[in-house]
């Protein structure tokens, strides 16, 4: 004689397995856009890396140019050439 | 006894119903769960991922610009995550700097070379030759040595590090010569900054650094002993991509490398040969230019047919930038001054890069000598003109047309024509004008 309970207690394992399932594929879907969104996600991540290096980069060469026309002399003059140089080709590039 | 059955009856009951009502509760907790997922998080993800569209399209314009401004292509490429787990975390190490200042234990796993930070001293001393030769081998550069320098690096905000700098390049008054010395040590070792690599530069970077060649520097000057150079990393949850920076194709790099020459072969052209120029005194001279992979595309065997209707010169001067093979163009041309392996030998080195088949471009003479000028159709051009002004003035035809004694007359008519082409004003022609009114 099967009980009431052992009935009910299948029917309610079949329902929560299927249950499982549905939610299974749902978090697979979500888990693939996830993950396509965030491939995409790869290039504005490259862009803001590259915008992060160009600000580093102006300001240590704003900082170069402060202490430049506050009259500190470079020490070495040749020193002192090379970063004039170097200093009017990145000007000239900004231009 | 008859109620104690009952009550293990009544027991179990209660127990298989208790059982009942958790199933259920488990079940409705399931069926909430994918409710949620279906209806609320994922047409969320889904206008996230519109929106991140939304800002590649905004944020594509950027890429390019700044992948042809350092001239660039990048490619994301995928790798396994085995293969680069050692590099992940010396490059983890390398942006955060998070490194404790502790021994490394090994993770069990020497095959793999990944070394975790510890604070277990005894083991560092046991295993530190065996560390170090397995650091040897990985060419990981984290010796235990500069951890020390690790943590003040921890510490110190990089702008900092680059006052310090600068106040030692430009003799100021340093704050602090143990932590200078300290940074020298570490760049001398080659331990990488934690977030602005150019903080580490040596002393002379000013005459290679470029903000151009710099657009990608926390992959190229942070210079993971173990990856090629030029890469960004993005992780995700399973799969990590990695971001190669390419050269872009020559013709830009010509150009560019056209214009560094291109301002003294204009200013003077004919400026003769100048041994003693310096390839790092040029403005626009950066280490991002490639001229291996510029002759590469210029020596490939493909176009030689093209080759052979390209000057000579043009690939003696390819070769002699790479010290090519001796015996081929080259040897026809032995008494050219060659610098560093780079040749001077020319004056107009804007051509330098000129894909084959390209002729060499030419300087336009603009100053025309008056000999030539009068040689040219002026002659008839003022005769025209003269024709004109006498014709107003009522003259007669044939008067100018068959009269040679009246067009020898026209010289002083034809030099005031010059000079109105020289730009002179016209009155000036009305007053010499013997036939005006």
């Amino acid at each position: 004689m099967e009980s009431p309970h052992e009935h009910q207690q299948n029917q309610l394992l079949s329902r929560i397995i299927n249950n499982v399932e549905k939610l299974n594929e749902s978090i697979k879907v979500l888990n693939k856009m996830l993950e396509e969104t965030s491939d995409k996600n790869a290039n504005p991540d490259i862009v803001a890396q590259m915008w992060k290096n160009y600000h580093s980069n102006v300001q240590f060469n704003l900082e170069v140019c402060r202490i430049r026309n506050n009259g500190v002399r470079p020490s070495n003059s040749r020193d002192q050439g090379k970063a004039g140089k170097a200093g009017s080709g990145m000007e000239a590039r900004r231009t | 006894m008859s109620q104690r059955p009952q009550s293990l009856t009544a027991e179990l009951e209660r127990i298989e119903m208790q059982i009942t009502l958790a199933m259920q509760e488990i079940d409705a907790n399931f069926a909430r769960a994918h409710r949620i997922v279906t209806n609320s998080i994922i047409p969320v993800v889904e206008r996230y991922q519109t929106q991140s569209d939304a800002v590649w399209e905004g944020s594509k314009f950027w890429r390019q610009f700044f992948e042809a401004s350092a001239d660039i292509t990048l490619d994301a490429y995928q790798e396994t995550t085995d293969t680069t787990i050692a590099e992940e975390t010396t490059m983890r190490a390398d942006n955060t700097g998070v490194s404790s200042p502790g021994s490394y234990r090994e993770d069990g796993d020497k095959s793999k070379g990944m070394r975790m930070p510890t604070n277990d001293d005894s083991e560092l001393l046991e295993d530190q030759f065996e560390d170090d030769t397995i650091m040897a081998s990985l060419q990981m550069q984290s010796t235990p040595k500069p951890r020390q320098s690790w943590k003040e690096e921890e510490t110190e905000p990089p702008y900092q590090m680059f006052a310090q700098e600068l106040t030692e390049k430009y003799d100021l008054p340093a704050p602090d010569t143990n932590q200078q010395q300290m940074l020298e040590d570490e760049s001398f070792i080659g331990v990488p900054p934690p977030s602005t690599p150019r903080t580490l530069k040596p002393p002379g970077y000013q005459t290679s650094e470029t903000p151009k060649s710099s657009m990608m520097q926390p992959s190229t000057a942070r210079a993971p002993p173990t990856t090629t150079p030029g890469r960004l990393l993005h992780q995700t949850a399973t799969k990590s991509w990695r971001i190669q920076a390419t050269p872009g194709k020559a013709p830009m790099s010509k150009y560019r490398a056209s214009a560094a020459s291109m301002i003294p072969s204009v200013t003077t052209p004919a400026r003769p040969k100048q041994p003693n120029f310096n390839v790092d005194d040029s403005p626009f001279s950066s280490p991002i230019q490639f001229p291996e992979l510029q002759t590469q595309v210029l020596n490939t065997p493909g176009p030689a047919a093209l080759n052979a209707r390209t000057p000579a010169r043009l690939m003696t001067r390819d070769w002699g930038f790479t010290g090519g093979p001796p015996g081929t163009a080259k040897a026809k041309t032995p008494a050219k001054k060659t610098f560093a392996g780079y040749d001077f030998g020319d004056s107009d080195d804007d051509d330098i890069f000129l894909p084959p088949g390209f002729s060499p471009p030419k300087t336009m003479q603009f100053s025309i000598p008056a000999s030539k000028l009068i040689a040219t159709p002026a002659r008839e051009a003022s005769r025209r003109i003269v024709k004109d002004i006498l014709q107003t003035a009522g003259a007669d035809d044939t008067m100018t047309t068959t009269d040679v004694g009246n067009q020898r007359s026209f010289v002083g008519e034809e030099s005031s024509f010059l000079e109105d082409l020289r730009g002179e004003p016209k009155r000036k022609l009305k007053e010499e004008d013997p036939f005006d009114g």
